[in-house]
């Protein structure tokens, strides 16, 4: 009870809302207790239960599209990296780095709308080379969780993307502290037997691949020609896409808020890193659309 | 006194990765056609067999050819091993600048070797198809007797840097232009002029005794291919005798212009000993100015200053105890204290310049017989933060086998920078956010974890995915800021290159190394029909691919691949390859 009030959203201490920004997800939004992260906790994803493609599911890819939808949103503290813990040095970043130049775009876009063309924010005011994500590759599990510490306890870090396997829940909890100080969103991809552990995250989110709806979607994509009256399947379109189911499996607010739904399907777009609009809030196949959209 | 660095663009990628020491380098520059040449390379540790001999590769060979020599040594792994490193002169000179202040210990006058001015200047370096910035120029006037002698100095000199990893050659004379000489062409002085080692050991400040020309078993042939011997680091030059001592070395130490050069040569002129037998009236008639300038500059005839590095006040604070105290007896606290203590003395003159260090270095000295424990300490950004600099001091002491004794504390600023203006800002509000808190993160975490452990990724556009990108170290070995270097480095390989590979068609994960995969039913159409990884049998069901990929033959080892991005039953997305070689199939990546 001590932690659950410890851990409760501002709105209660200072008498103004939380602060909380969407994942960019907006499926992944409907399972929020807040309709989307709040900024200053932490949110662990839990790789498929079959650990054969437990590495191969997808959680590290719907992780990494958070953080940089956050580095991009959070309005107040403009542009700040992405830092990601990689002890296993396996992460490999030509995958994800367009993401990271479109969304650096679209903030530089807004910030020179919003400064009228005076100044922009970044290089000038802060005189620092600006870089979207930085990566540490701690030597052994102690620097591991020592590294996680010491970032999220900076608010010039937009989001922690960490691996991290053994966690006690003493150290959980003073990275949710760390994170609570500091406004910086951990995002953790962990085992599925992790599921068993206590959690000071705030959501625990089971990701699992989900063949099914992947043919759905690639039946979405091959329809683009119907008005041409000629249907081919688009070959290898369906590797810019990608489906998930996500699980709402625990987290710190189980005990105070029941969630309204407890799976969602998900379809990313690894081309730009953001949800497929057709897709969100349903589990029916969808209708032929003549091409996919993207939520903007 | 000259301190040459032989190979200085391999010493310098050898010193930010220490890795490297196990593998040929070869660092390169890329013509117009495309063809790359050998700058410079080095093996530190090659095979032991004295069987072998020893490769000649020259600098300005072309890679392929130098490949093809290094393996008809050393057998085909030798050149598959090998690591290719593309040139960066402006990061060759960065470091030595560094270096350069560092040496202000044996001399308030450092400056950089003329001919890395000669190349930028006027682009020989590029006519010549050779990297040449590798020398400093120290002015030791009055400083030789602190370190009691010029034999003992030059002998400091190289064994100072030898324990830092660097491999150097000294050289003493009267001029800048005969030290440079000397330096450069020791091994030539020993191999050419055994006919004059007598005559200078009939001189008064001959060469020491200690030294290398006058060991027997000193001298050798050639040199290229392996690391430099330990024996040849050092040449003094006696007063006033620069004429007789380096009459026999080639013109080339002269610093004349290739042109020149050639022309001597084909007269019959090619050491420096025939040069000045030639009047210099008839020099400056036939090539200008320059020969009997340089002629007189050996001599001495005329003055020949250097410009000293700029802005390049070395700063030093130390403390000694009366009496040794034991390490393990030593207080966190009280270090603490005496830390600060320094920093405070080492930051007071740079605070009044608006100026920050970059990198200090800490060194705890024993008693004599035990070598002294060196802690560096490199900074993203320059800064005069007390505190904070006494934070990244102590996290790499709390990592650092301190000596049984120490007697003495001493820390010395290696390089300070202008301290960077900020905008401040009205109003602070709990969730904005300070960009100076990320660079002390940053330095925090290099501090404990070490440079290469906080990287940003940079693109590259190389078709081979495992050289796709390259992890550009946020802080460098010795205070130098890599951000800007690498950014230099991948600018000019993307103006030269295609667009790099990036997307949906490359994994999130990278194995290491590609993973044998068992295949046992493959498709109609070649395919892995089904696979067994993590100990479980995964069904294909849709593939995409391939997606072929070929290095080229002058990269060296010859990589040809098909890659397939396979999804499975499980849902699980894999990216696979098919050796054209062996036709066997490999796991290089998951879709995590």
């Amino acid at each position: 009870m001590v932690s659950e009030c410890s851990s409760l959203p501002k709105c209660t201490e200072e008498g103004a809302g939380p602060t909380v920004v969407s994942s960019g997800l907006p499926s992944l939004d409907r399972l929020l207790r807040y309709r989307g992260v709040r900024l200053g906790t932490l949110m662990e994803w839990l790789e498929s239960d079959d650990e054969s493609v437990a590495s191969a599911s997808g959680a590290t890819t719907l992780a990494l599209a958070v953080a940089v939808h956050l580095q991009t949103t959070n309005e107040l503290a403009g542009c700040r990296p992405v830092v990601l813990v990689d002890r296993g040095r396996s992460f490999y970043p030509p995958s994800v780095m367009p993401w990271l130049e479109q969304s650096t775009h679209a903030t530089s876009v807004k910030d020179s709308s919003s400064v009228r063309g005076r100044h922009s924010r970044g290089n000038v005011t802060t005189g620092r080379e600006e870089h979207s994500l930085y990566i540490v590759y701690p030597a052994n599990e102690a620097d591991e969780l020592w590294s996680i510490d010491q970032l999220l306890r900076c608010s010039g870090v937009a989001a922690v993307v960490g691996w991290p396997k053994n966690v006690s829940s003493t150290g959980m909890r003073r990275w949710q502290m760390a994170a609570k100080s500091s406004g910086t969103v951990g995002l953790l991809v962990r085992p599925s037997h992790a599921r068993r552990e206590p959690t000071w995250a705030e959501a625990r989110i089971q990701v699992e691949p989900s063949p099914a709806l992947q043919s759905r979607c690639q039946h979405v994509a091959s329809c683009k020609t119907c008005n041409a009256g000629v249907q081919q399947p688009v070959s290898g379109r369906w590797i810019h896409s990608r489906a998930f189911t996500l699980m709402k499996v625990g987290g710190q607010w189980d005990t105070v808020a029941a969630v309204p739904e407890p799976s969602v399907a998900c379809v990313l777009d690894l081309t730009s890193g953001k949800e497929h609009v057709g897709f969100h809030g349903t589990m029916e196949p969808p209708k032929c659309q003549g091409t996919i959209r993207c939520a903007s | 006194m000259t301190i040459s660095l032989p190979r200085w663009p391999v010493q310098r990628q050898i010193l930010q990765q220490p890795g490297f020491r196990e593998h040929p380098i070869f660092v390169c520059r890329q013509n117009a056609r495309g063809v790359l040449s050998v700058v410079s390379w080095a093996w530190v540790m090659p095979p032991t067999n004295r069987k072998r001999s020893q490769p000649v590769i020259q600098p300005g060979f072309s890679l392929s050819e130098a490949l093809a020599v290094l393996a008809s040594v050393y057998g085909e792994w030798a050149s598959r091993v090998a690591r290719i490193i593309p040139e960066d002169s402006i990061g060759d000179v960065r470091v030595l600048e560094t270096l350069g202040r560092w040496c202000h210990r044996f001399s308030p006058l450092v400056a950089i070797g003329p001919e890395a001015i000669r190349g930028a200047d006027r682009g020989q370096s590029k006519r010549r198809g050779v990297c040449s910035a590798r020398s400093l120029q120290v002015d030791i006037s009055d400083t030789a007797r602190f370190f009691g002698g010029e034999s003992s100095l030059v002998r400091t000199v190289v064994w100072t840097l030898a324990a830092r990893g660097i491999h150097a050659r000294a050289a003493i004379a009267d001029t800048p232009v005969a030290s440079w000489a000397a330096a450069l062409c020791a091994a030539q002085i020993t191999a050419k002029s055994q006919h004059s080692l007598n005559d200078l050991q009939k001189l008064p400040r001959s060469i020491p005794r200690r030294s290398t020309l006058l060991k027997k078993g000193a001298i050798r042939g050639s040199h290229h291919g392996h690391w430099l011997d330990r024996q040849q680091r050092w040449v003094l030059v006696p007063p006033g005798r620069q004429r007789q001592s380096l009459k026999s070395l080639p013109l080339k130490s002269l610093q004349l212009p290739v042109n020149v050069i050639d022309s001597l040569a084909e007269v019959g002129v090619d050491s420096i000993g025939q040069l000045l037998r030639l009047p210099r009236v008839s020099l400056q008639e036939r090539f200008g100015s320059i020969v009997p300038m340089q002629v007189s500059r050996f001599l001495g005839d005329v003055s020949d200053p250097i410009t000293p590095l700029q802005g390049s006040e070395f700063l030093a604070a130390s403390h000694s105890f009366e009496m040794p105290v034991l390490g393990r007896d030593m207080e966190s606290t009280y270090f603490r204290t005496l830390i600060e203590k320094l920093v405070r003395r080492c930051l007071r003159p740079l605070v009044n310049a608006n100026r920050g260090v970059s990198s200090l270095q800490v060194r705890l000295d024993a008693n004599e017989g035990h070598g002294p424990t060196v802690i560096e300490v490199g900074l993203y950004k320059p800064t005069v933060q007390v505190e904070h600099l006494v934070d990244l001091v102590m996290l790499r002491l709390e990592r650092t086998r301190l000596p049984r004794e120490i007697a003495d504390v001493s820390m010395e600023v290696m390089s300070a920078g202008t301290l960077p203006y900020r905008q401040q800002t009205l109003f602070h509000g709990p969730t904005q956010s300070d960009p100076s808190r990320f660079e002390v993160l940053l330095n925090r975490l290099v501090s404990r974890l070490g440079s290469g452990a906080v990287v940003e990724p940079r693109l590259l556009a190389d078709i081979q995915p495992e050289a796709a990108w390259v992890a550009a170290p946020v802080v460098g070995v010795i205070g130098l800021s890599k951000s800007r270097r690498s950014a230099q480095l991948l600018g000019s390989s993307k103006a030269r290159f295609s667009k790099p590979v990036v997307g949906p068609s490359r994994p999130i994960f990278l194995l290491p190394s590609p993973r044998l995969l068992d295949v046992p039913s493959l498709s109609a159409d070649g395919l892995p029909a089904r696979f067994r990884w993590e100990g479980q049998f995964h069904v294909v069901t849709r593939s995409r691919g391939p997606e072929r990929i070929e290095t080229a033959w002058w990269r060296g080892p010859t990589v040809r691949r098909d890659y397939y991005i396979f999804e499975t039953d499980r849902g699980g997305r894999f990216w696979m390859f098919r050796g054209l070689r062996k036709q066997s199939w490999f796991l290089h990546g998951t879709y995590g």
